[in-house]
């Protein structure tokens, strides 16, 4: 980066990624093109989600052999399905013959995956069965093996991930910080499980991808973008279902109760993190409550500062694409620069109380779904920052909140008092590592 | 009132209203519609299960009272500006008697509800209108002289697909 550039000067239009985020002791800046530019996006699908772990889906929903779901790559349509060996492959949507996708249902259940097109019939672990009318084709035809594998595929604690090239580091590797924080979330469960029931909410926006992952970890936004919900919880508190999933009483008893034991993590790697702890008396009141079993179950395997980060429940947001919110799986899958769709999969915690899983549903429900308090008004700004940006005129978006009070592990990892940017700032860091690696 | 008498007339009028309270935004007025027990359900999947499935909007009288708070009294993003909606209620049929509990009447419609938000039209997602299409069912209860809803529930032709933005009534 050219030393006299000033933060509030422009860029050179050459492309170079290097050139989209500006760093400094004091600065921590983006580009407008960074979340404006299809070429940008084009790169991203190529750099990022093309050689990255991404995340396709969780084992509970394809529990048994012959069960698939579908997922994607960046823009590849995939498909994860269960062999009759319990094994779980990924490989892309699409018939080696001319192209069309073979599998049509969100999710289900297929002895076979069948070409709508021509008929070539393809096996649960996607090996090519049979060409229809073979003995149309010359005797030395090459026939492919079946639909083409994704190269890599691994799961954390049931969180399916696959990577397009086979080439990288490890799954675990590439989780770094962020698996500590997915553990916390699983190990909610009596026998560490989590399950998909809910069929999943699906929500569109015109706006860059990026806008909705920092936004996970984004806490400054709450109290502007959140006011109107912040006013409901005023006033009906947990009595119409938020299940204590958001602070409330008086105005300023929220405000307080949001700076009390959080940190926002960056974490090597670019995942943010939002470190969240329970009070004593909180973590007493419910070991003492209705569901003091379940809770002191979880002490008798946990040490209770552990329990009391579980039970606060922070969010994760692991590079590039997946989070885990509250009790939700949410994928945020790029359409185009300007296009997103987020999915949020509410999933249940195997061997909690009944009551516990209904509650945290229905508190999803109030905030997350289309029609909730929460979700479409934060959709509704990444579509006006969309808009925004086309003031091509003002260069650069501003991350620098906080910027001065980080502290840095040994590892690397950074954090900060909640509500600082420490956590947009991770995923930029590697957003630039590995955008501009060119080979 | 008897319900078993309410001829298909009446309960058009009836749904029209309601229709009418929501297009012109007279939200407290449409919850007095409802009985103090009445429910507001817009089921996510086919098999309207609220055990293990979580709804668009799964209302009990406390949360149907907060809806209509949060829409009348608390400004909010995605409804500033507002959306304005027009209904289109068709295809009314009365249930038979005894699928629905006690004195109350199962009445299905299908309806097209056109939304719009005002604002710039300019700018992306104001001014450009959608349709919602749906199998609205309505339990309906006589008061007095008056018809109350003990439950409605909107089946949205596409519930579970990807859709945005319905901090609307629908």
């Amino acid at each position: 980066m050219a030393s006299s550039k000033s933060p509030i000067q422009g860029v050179g239009s050459g492309g170079d990624p290097q050139e989209l985020v500006l760093r400094g002791p004091h600065t921590f800046r983006v580009h407008t093109r960074a979340y404006s530019d299809p070429a940008i996006f084009d790169l991203e699908m190529e750099r990022i989600f093309g050689r990255t772990w991404v995340y396709v889906g969780h084992e509970s929903e394809i529990p048994q052999p012959g069960n698939y779901k579908t997922a994607h790559i960046g823009l590849q349509p995939v498909i994860v399905a269960r062999d009759d060996k319990g094994g779980i492959n990924v490989f892309y949507n699409r018939c080696r013959h001319r192209g069309s996708v073979v599998c049509r249902e969100p999710r289900g259940f297929a002895n076979n995956f069948r070409c709508p097109y021509h008929g070539w019939i393809y096996g649960k672990d996607g090996r090519l069965l049979g060409v229809s009318m073979r003995d149309g084709y010359p005797s030395d035809f090459q026939q492919p093996e079946g639909l083409q594998k994704v190269p890599c595929v691994d799961s954390y604690r049931g969180l399916i991930f696959a990577r397009a090239v086979a080439e990288g580091p490890s799954l675990v590797e590439q989780l770094g910080l962020a698996a500590t924080w997915i553990d916390r979330r699983v190990n909610m469960s009596p026998v560490g499980e989590i399950e998909l029931v809910a069929e999943p909410y699906v929500v569109e926006y015109r706006g860059n991808w990026k806008f909705m992952i920092e936004n996970i970890i984004d806490e400054y936004h709450f109290a502007f973008v959140h006011e109107p919900f912040n006013k409901l919880q005023e006033r009906y508190g947990d009595s119409t279902g938020d299940y204590g999933a958001h602070v409330s009483g008086s105005a300023k008893d929220m405000n307080q109760r949001r700076q009390a034991g959080r940190l926002s993590w960056g974490g090597v790697g670019g995942h943010g993190l939002g470190e969240r702890r329970v009070s004593d008396e909180q973590l007493d009141s419910l070991l003492a409550g209705e569901d003091g079993d379940y809770y002191q179950g979880l002490l008798e395997k946990y040490r209770r500062e552990e329990l009391a980060r579980m039970v606060g429940g922070g969010s994760v947001m692991t590079h590039p694409n997946v989070g885990m919110i509250h009790r939700q799986i949410r994928v945020v899958r790029p359409l185009a620069v300007d296009r997103t769709e987020v999915t949020i999969y509410p999933y249940e915690l195997k061997g909690a109380p009944e009551a516990d899983n209904q509650g945290w549903l229905r508190s999803q429900e109030r905030f997350y779904g289309p029609a909730g308090y929460g979700m479409p008004d934060d959709v509704e700004m990444f579509a006006l920052n969309q808009q925004g940006l086309a003031a091509q005129a003002v260069d650069w978006l501003i991350l620098e909140r906080g910027l001065d009070r980080e502290q840095v592990t040994e590892n690397g990892d950074r954090f900060a008092p909640v509500g600082g940017e420490t956590p947009l700032r991770a995923l930029w860091v590697e957003w630039l590592k590995l955008m501009s690696r060119a080979d | 009132m008897q319900i078993l008498e309410l001829s298909r007339q009446t309960v058009e009028d009836f749904l029209f209203l309601e229709a009418e309270l929501i297009d012109s935004q007279r939200f407290e007025e449409w919850h007095a519609l409802f009985t103090p027990d009445g429910r507001y359900f817009v089921p996510l999947t086919d098999n309207e299960d609220t055990v293990h499935q979580a709804a668009i909007v799964n209302d009990d009288p406390l949360r149907l009272e907060e809806r209509v708070y949060h829409l009348a009294r608390v400004p909010f993003p995605s409804q500033s500006p507002r959306s304005r909606t027009l209904h289109l209620v068709t295809n009314v049929r009365i249930r038979p008697s005894g699928e629905g509990p006690g004195n109350t009447m199962t009445v299905v419609s299908n309806q097209l509800i056109v939304e719009m938000r005002v604002g710039d039209f300019r700018q992306v997602g104001l001014g450009e209108q959608r349709s919602f299409a749906a199998e609205v069912e309505h339990q309906l209860q006589p008061q007095g002289d008056a018809l109350k809803i003990a439950m409605k529930t909107v089946r949205l032709l596409n519930r579970g697909g990807p859709v945005s933005n319905l901090t609307f009534l629908l």
